[in-house]
């Protein structure tokens, strides 16, 4: 084991894949010279030379529709849009191009496409700079959705993607690049639809992602000492969905309670709720609960950007509802 | 050496007072004697003078501060004091303060323990159940509209349901324990008993509203605090007075003969984890209130840690049973055999009661005795518990007391709020006034000082008795109340207090004599006995 960011880590497995497979390349605004507008690639253009770490206009449309191109002509592309909240200009490359393709084609066509973006509040990066749009993603059949909260889960995770032959949407956190954790040495992967718990516990099950996983830890430390244990699940994947590992930890608790850091109206969340009702009833003990930021935009001022964002007392709060 | 000043006791009720200022500062030289500062009671302002020669110290409580009367307040140097040595007395004084007013507090959040309520269900209707719970009481076979809910909005989830089917299995299994020994003996003598004697029970209902008197100016008497007389000993007590009146109800028999002992011997109940012990007190009839009262406790702790000896258990010739304590009004106990009655004493509420027209707050007992009517005719019983319950209800001549009981008085004769609520009301007004407007009050209570307060020209006695009059031609109750109660307390005789209101008569016509001829007669009678 070794002590990595999470920006190292992810560092870490694209220069991995890259020496490993030389049709993997990377594009995007300033990616190459600057080192990426958060220094996830720095030193990349350095190893791999320009043809390989291409610094790109400033056109997503052009960086996600040459990336669908160059995989459908058999490259392993890892764009990256500098932050989630402009995949909207490069929405019918992605959505309707890249996604759809291998099906069209009867799985002649494979687009292996990792697109790296960037999430969420906390940098006072205000209303355009700092949503969580994951959900949009998780409605479009065809893409892979992968929400990384640990240095090690976003270093396996993001190997897993690039090595996948289908579309993949890889979306880091902006507040999470600083944290360390514990990575393993070497290569390996973590597979995609494979959920991890988080912490073990009898009382409530807390399904958290990206940068809620740490607050509901946070929640579950303040908690156990009152005497009442959370088990933390991280799906890790939104797309495919590990429901399993959620049905068989709400089996186990009968409350359940889910905390993201998008809004919550046709947040994520509202599926996890779905699939547990339906196919979890008759485990429920107490109603669901989602934790989630409020149907607004995320506000620029300090204060109302942290009132904004789901805390560890919005966490305690549900679970003492339910209890 | 260091003093240390208390908040002085000011008057007969008084239990706490005000700060209203001092008027010494720290490190003024004060003379035994001296007003040192002015305390508010009630209503009126009193200048305290210093108990002590010497420095004002240090001052504990700042003006304004309400305390319970003998609360540290102030400490005093004398000449030659040491620092070090008034630090310690300062300290020593901050803590009792302390003590005193978390004490305070406790007193008010003692409360009896509260078991939880889990409501019972009335219908079997519509109900939340959680599906994890309906689940299981499927599973179970459970009628889940038998099951109360406990989770939020009263929805029923699974550990409600688990709750009821522990409930479930532990009816069906129950305990059994066997009946031996101190049960057996229990079980034989009381079968034994009922089989054997010819049971009658006869109540009454005692007022001892004047026991209760008694025993506190008995539990007074003792300095030290350490003596405290329960209701029991003095029952035993009245009860071993009254046996030697009626001998036959101290009477033992046997199947073919009548004994009748030439002592008392007053076995008092004790109740124990598992069963009952009834040791018994000999020669009760001899024996002074201090020397029962040592009996009593000696045999129940004894009774208690299984330490008794035969001979404290055998020769009884009555018993006391007293479940009074947990709340018991009435019962009809079992005689301990081969004794011929018992008595049983219930529990002390207080009741209003109806007397000469007025309604009074008193406090009573029901005594059940039991008697063998065989040996015991029921006349005599009733005789016997009559005498019994006189002495009880007019106990302070058997033990040279004088009545300091003063009626509560709930209404009175004309049917209004009797005078010690009028004052009451003024006095809870005033307090909550303080609070809000303390301008006010400290205000009116400066501008009365000097003149009301000391005597000058005319007596404070005679100013309280133009206050009357006066109270009573403006006919305010709140005025006539206080000022009947301060005149009284300074020594007016209910004819000077009538005289004067007779006086606001002339000059008030029909109003102030309706006044007089209701609240200042009533003002007379409730106050006059204090």
């Amino acid at each position: 084991m070794q002590e990595m960011t999470y920006s190292q880590a992810i560092n870490a497995a694209l220069r991995e894949e890259m020496k490993r497979d030389n049709t993997v390349y990377l594009l995007g605004e300033d990616v190459g010279v600057f080192g990426g507008c958060f220094g996830v690639t720095t030193g990349l253009i350095q190893e791999f030379g320009p043809e390989r770490v291409l610094d790109t206009p400033i056109s997503e449309t052009a960086i996600v529709g040459s990336a669908v191109g160059a995989a459908a002509a058999g490259l392993r592309p890892v764009p990256e849009i500098m932050f989630m909240d402009f995949m909207t200009v490069c929405l019918d490359e992605f959505f309707n191009q890249a996604a759809k393709m291998r099906y069209m084609f009867g799985g002649k066509a494979k687009v292996p496409i990792t697109l790296r973006t960037v999430c969420g509040a906390g940098l006072g990066a205000a209303a355009q700079h700092s949503q969580s749009l994951e959900a949009w993603f998780t409605h479009m059949p065809g893409v892979k959705v992968v929400m990384p909260s640990t240095p090690a889960d976003a270093k396996g995770l993001l190997v897993s993607s690039i090595r996948d032959d289908n579309p993949v949407i890889f979306i880091e956190h902006k507040m999470l690049y600083g944290v360390s954790g514990e990575v393993p040495e070497g290569e390996y992967a973590i597979p995609l639809g494979q959920a991890d718990i988080k912490r073990e516990g009898k009382d409530v099950t807390v399904v958290a992602t990206s940068l809620m996983v740490h607050r509901a830890l946070a929640a579950a430390e303040t908690l156990a000492a009152e005497g009442v244990e959370l088990e933390v699940v991280d799906p890790r994947t939104l797309m495919p969905f590990d429901k399993e590992t959620v049905l068989k930890s709400v089996e186990k608790t009968g409350r359940l309670v889910i905390v993201h850091e998008a809004v919550k109206t046709g947040g994520f969340g509202g599926e996890i709720a779905a699939i547990v009702a339906e196919e979890g009833f008759d485990s429920l003990d107490a109603p669901i609960k989602r934790v989630a930021a409020p149907f607004a935009p995320v506000p620029f001022s300090p204060p109302l950007e942290a009132a904004y964002v789901p805390g560890e007392e919005k966490i305690i709060e549900a679970v003492k509802e339910i209890l | 050496m260091a003093n240390i000043v208390l908040m002085p006791k000011l008057g007969l009720t008084m239990k706490k007072g005000r700060i209203y200022g001092w008027l010494k500062n720290e490190g003024d030289r004060v003379e035994l004697g001296e007003p040192l500062l002015e305390v508010m009671t009630e209503k009126v302002n009193i200048k305290v003078e210093s108990p002590f020669a010497g420095v004002l110290y240090k001052i504990l409580c700042a003006k304004g501060t309400t305390l319970p009367i003998s609360t540290p307040i102030a400490v005093m140097a004398e000449a030659g004091d040491d620092e070090a040595a008034l630090e310690a007395a300062v300290s020593k004084a901050r803590a009792a303060l302390e003590e005193a007013l978390a004490g305070a507090g406790k007193e008010e959040g003692r409360k009896k323990e509260v078991k939880a309520v889990k409501p019972f269900v009335v219908f079997t209707g519509d109900r939340k159940v959680s599906p994890r719970a309906a689940k299981l009481a499927r599973k179970e076979g459970v009628d889940i509209g038998l099951i109360s809910g406990s989770g939020p909005g009263g929805r029923v989830v699974e550990e409600d349901v688990r709750a009821y089917l522990e409930q479930l299995q532990g009816n069906e299994s129950c305990q059994t324990m066997p009946i031996d020994g101190m049960r057996a003996v229990i079980a034989e003598r009381m079968s034994g008993s009922r089989k054997q004697a010819a049971h009658v029970t006869v109540m009454e209902e005692v007022d001892v509203t004047a026991l209760r008197d008694v025993r506190s100016q008995l539990n007074a008497l003792d300095d030290s605090g350490k003596i405290k007389f329960s209701y029991t000993d003095l029952l035993v007590k009245f009860v071993a007075e009254a046996l030697t009146e009626y001998q036959m109800v101290n009477s033992c028999s046997s199947e073919s003969e009548i004994i009748l002992p030439s002592s008392v011997n007053i076995g008092v109940a004790v109740a124990l984890e598992n069963g009952l012990v009834v040791p018994n007190i000999k020669n009760a009839q001899r024996l002074n209130l201090e020397q029962i009262s040592a009996k009593v406790k000696d045999l129940a702790a004894r009774a208690r840690n299984n330490e008794l000896d035969p001979e404290d258990i055998e020769g009884g010739t009555f018993t006391i049973s007293n479940l009074g304590m947990f709340g018991a009004e009435g019962f009809t106990p079992i005689i301990n055999r081969p004794e011929t009655a018992i008595l049983g004493v219930g529990t002390m509420r207080a009741k209003p009661d109806l007397a000469g027209g007025k309604l009074v707050k008193r406090y009573f007992m029901t005594l059940s005795l039991s008697f063998d009517h065989r040996i015991i005719d029921g006349s005599l019983a009733a005789e016997f518990l009559s005498r019994l319950k006189e002495m009880l209800e007019d106990p302070h001549p058997w033990f040279g007391l004088q009545s300091q009981y003063s009626e509560e008085l709930l209404i009175s004769a004309g049917g209004n709020k009797s005078p010690q609520q009028i004052r009451k009301a003024y006095q809870n007004g005033i307090d909550k006034l303080m609070e809000t407007a303390p301008d006010v009050v400290m205000g009116f209570s400066t501008l009365t000082e000097g003149i009301f307060f000391d005597d000058g020209a005319v007596s404070r006695l005679d100013k309280e008795l133009i206050a009357v009059a006066l109270s009573v031609c403006i006919k305010c109750e709140y005025c006539i109340a206080a000022h009947v109660y301060k005149a009284m307390e300074l020594g007016a005789t209910p004819e000077q207090v009538l005289e004067a209101a007779n006086v606001a008569v002339f000059f008030g016509g029909g109003a102030a004599l309706a006044y007089t001829s209701t609240l200042v007669q009533d003002c007379i009678e409730a106050f006059g006995k204090n």
